[in-house]
């Protein structure tokens, strides 16, 4: 099996996410089948959970490059896009068949993040969030329509557990400005100072996996990184 | 739209722009002002009454404006102008505010005794139906109409304790169960009642009316009328919803089901999380009610085409429950206002549905014809 090639797969970047879409999603976490999507887990391993999550994950760069970095733990690729999800999907798959044993803890799904985390995830379940160059929505209007508010940031702080990180990047100064702004006024979330990231080995993945990362280092972007913790509720 | 609550001193029905307060034995007429210059017809869209019978507040539709009565002055006490439509207002377990859901889909909470108050406490991503303050004050409960049941901490409501998540449609009302507020009563239009253990998020018992409407005709011709608007629909739709102690075991819960012309009433018992239920009754009724309310053992039904409750009691013998009719209330007399129809109140349950539409199915169909000619 052969890697997708992207043309086929190009759909343009925004999608309304407060729109009624035909989402499948389940009732409540216990209803979903995780085995679709990882097929192939060792018997010892069928009981793992989703502990990585790229909300928005694009075209995957970022899971294909955290896969064989983390090969114990599951990621999984939220992207609302119909083409764009469905190109990561085959792109796993072809890595999957080309590299045996490999590959088997990353997969993507088609959903809206906004709306259906609680349907997907328990409580405190994830290690890992990432938002990388998530769509800016520039205009005041749409603010609303951006993936890290104050209002969503109280979801991502219930599916993550205590000392979980999130992971930011953008091109955009404005929108780094607006992530920082509401996750250090969040009192589920501290920042992690630029110092203690040089520690983690994700931190400089974050630039250059994605398509929208080489996008931007083609045309000489800046790229702004911030990192918070999700830390207990002191109320 | 038409509302009906009851407490141990009043009972208050909104209709319109007007709202007639009877104290069991007297009405008084309150009429809302009306505000000028609006593009549709304004009415009241919820009513609430505190938990000491001393405010009133209503919020009207149009205007969007959360008005606060004090009963005993018969005088208004606040105005404030919300951001956006509300489709349920309560007041707190304290009665000095009030939380506003809307169907933008945020909380929002007012202080009674504050001019220009008024702060968000939370958001959803869908059109909120109902809102609740846990007795000890220290929980908001939230419902939408993506079937999500949210339990937030009070006051540090960025702090979502849990989902209750069961249900499969709507969830349009949520009420304590009467004999124990440790346990969160809800109902949907999945035809469902369910009771959660709301600080854990875990469904405990669900009661399927679906089981006890027996019209195969009535539910036949919704399903068929919500697939001519493009939505799925499996089941009746649970419409009005209303709960109380019997006793310290012993809780009724009533509810109506969409165009089914009777009350269902129901009593629900525990042993700790094991719970059972048991249909005591089809209240029969002429037509299908503009709202029901339980209070104490008295089942109120109000009719909105004539502005007449009627009033019912619940007595309890040798475990069952038996119902009498035991007087008929006129509401608004020599008020003239108009009535609701049965299409408003189609029209108020299907805008709660979702359309499916979908656009995968087109997409893999296209890419199959691209690989299969690639192939070639």
């Amino acid at each position: 099996m052969s890697l997708p090639q992207k043309k086929y797969y190009r759909q343009r970047a925004h999608s309304n996410p407060i729109a009624d879409h035909c989402f499948e999603y389940p009732t409540h976490p216990d209803d979903y089948d995780w085995s679709i999507l990882y097929p192939n887990l060792k018997k010892d391993e069928v009981d793992k959970k989703v502990e990585f999550l790229d909300v928005g994950c694009g075209y995957g760069g970022l899971l294909v490059t955290l896969s064989p970095m983390y090969p114990e733990n599951l990621m999984l690729g939220l992207e609302i896009r119909v083409k764009v999800s469905d190109y990561v999907n085959d792109r796993i798959q072809a890595l999957r068949s080309q590299h045996s044993n490999q590959y088997q803890n990353v997969a993507v799904l088609r959903t809206n993040a906004m709306k259906y985390l609680p349907n997907f995830f328990h409580k405190g379940q994830l290690k890992k969030m990432f938002f990388l160059y998530p769509d800016p929505h520039f205009k005041k209007a749409k603010h609303k329509w951006r993936i890290i508010n104050k209002w969503l940031l109280s979801e991502y702080a219930y599916v993550l557990a205590e000392q979980g990180i999130v992971y930011t990047i953008t091109d955009v100064k404005d929108l780094n400005e607006w992530m920082v702004f509401h996750l250090e006024e969040h009192p589920l979330f501290e920042r992690i100072p630029d110092d203690e990231l040089k520690s983690d080995p994700i931190v400089e993945k974050l630039y250059e996996s994605t398509e929208e990362g080489k996008k931007v280092t083609r045309n000489n972007g800046d790229k702004y990184v911030a990192v918070f913790r999700r830390i207990p509720d002191k109320a | 739209m038409s509302l009906l609550v009851a407490t141990d001193k009043y009972i208050v029905v909104a209709r319109e722009l007007h709202v007639d307060l009877y104290d069991y034995s007297n009405h008084k007429i309150i009429d809302i002002p009306l505000i000028p210059k609006q593009p549709e017809r304004d009415y009241i869209s919820d009513i609430a009454i505190s938990n000491d019978s001393s405010y009133i507040a209503v919020v009207t539709a149009t205007s969007k404006q959360l008005l606060v009565y004090d009963v005993l002055q018969q005088e208004r006490q606040q105005t404030f102008n919300i951001p956006r439509s509300a489709s349920k207002i309560r007041f707190t377990v304290d009665n000095s505010q009030i939380l506003v859901a809307d169907k933008s889909g945020d909380v929002l909470i007012y202080d009674v005794k504050k001019e220009n108050s008024g702060t968000k406490l939370l958001g959803h991503l869908s059109l909120l139906l109902d809102v609740l303050q846990s007795n000890d004050t220290k929980c908001v409960i939230s419902c939408d109409r993506d079937e999500k049941i949210r339990v937030s901490c009070f006051p540090n409501t960025y702090n979502i304790q849990t989902y209750c998540l069961g249900h499969k449609e709507f969830v349009n009302h949520i009420e304590f169960l009467p004999h124990n507020d440790k346990f969160l009563t809800s109902s949907s239009g999945d035809g469902t009642i369910k009771i959660w253990d709301y600080s854990e998020g875990r469904l405990l018992h669900t009661v399927d009316t679906s089981n006890d409407v027996n019209d195969d005709q009535l539910k036949q011709n919704f399903i068929n009328i919500m697939d001519e608007g493009g939505i799925e629909v499996t089941t009746l739709p649970i419409v009005h919803y209303t709960t109380s102690k019997i006793d310290d075991s012993t809780s009724v819960l009533a509810a109506t089901v969409h165009m089914f012309n009777a009350v269902l009433i129901y009593t629900v018992n525990n042993i700790e999380n094991q719970f059972s239920h048991k249909l005591e009754l089809k209240l029969i009724l002429e037509k299908f009610p503009s709202a029901i309310k339980l209070h104490k053992n008295a089942l109120f039904v109000y009719d909105d085409t004539e502005c007449i409750i009627t009033v019912y009691k619940l007595e309890q013998t040798n475990g069952t429950i038996s119902v009498e009719e035991s007087n008929k209330i006129k509401m608004f007399e020599n008020k003239n206002i108009g009535k609701e129809t049965d299409e408003s109140q189609f029209e108020s349950i299907k805008v709660l549905y979702k359309r499916k539409f979908d656009n995968v199915q087109e997409y893999q169909e296209r890419k199959k014809q691209r690989l299969e000619k690639t192939s070639k």
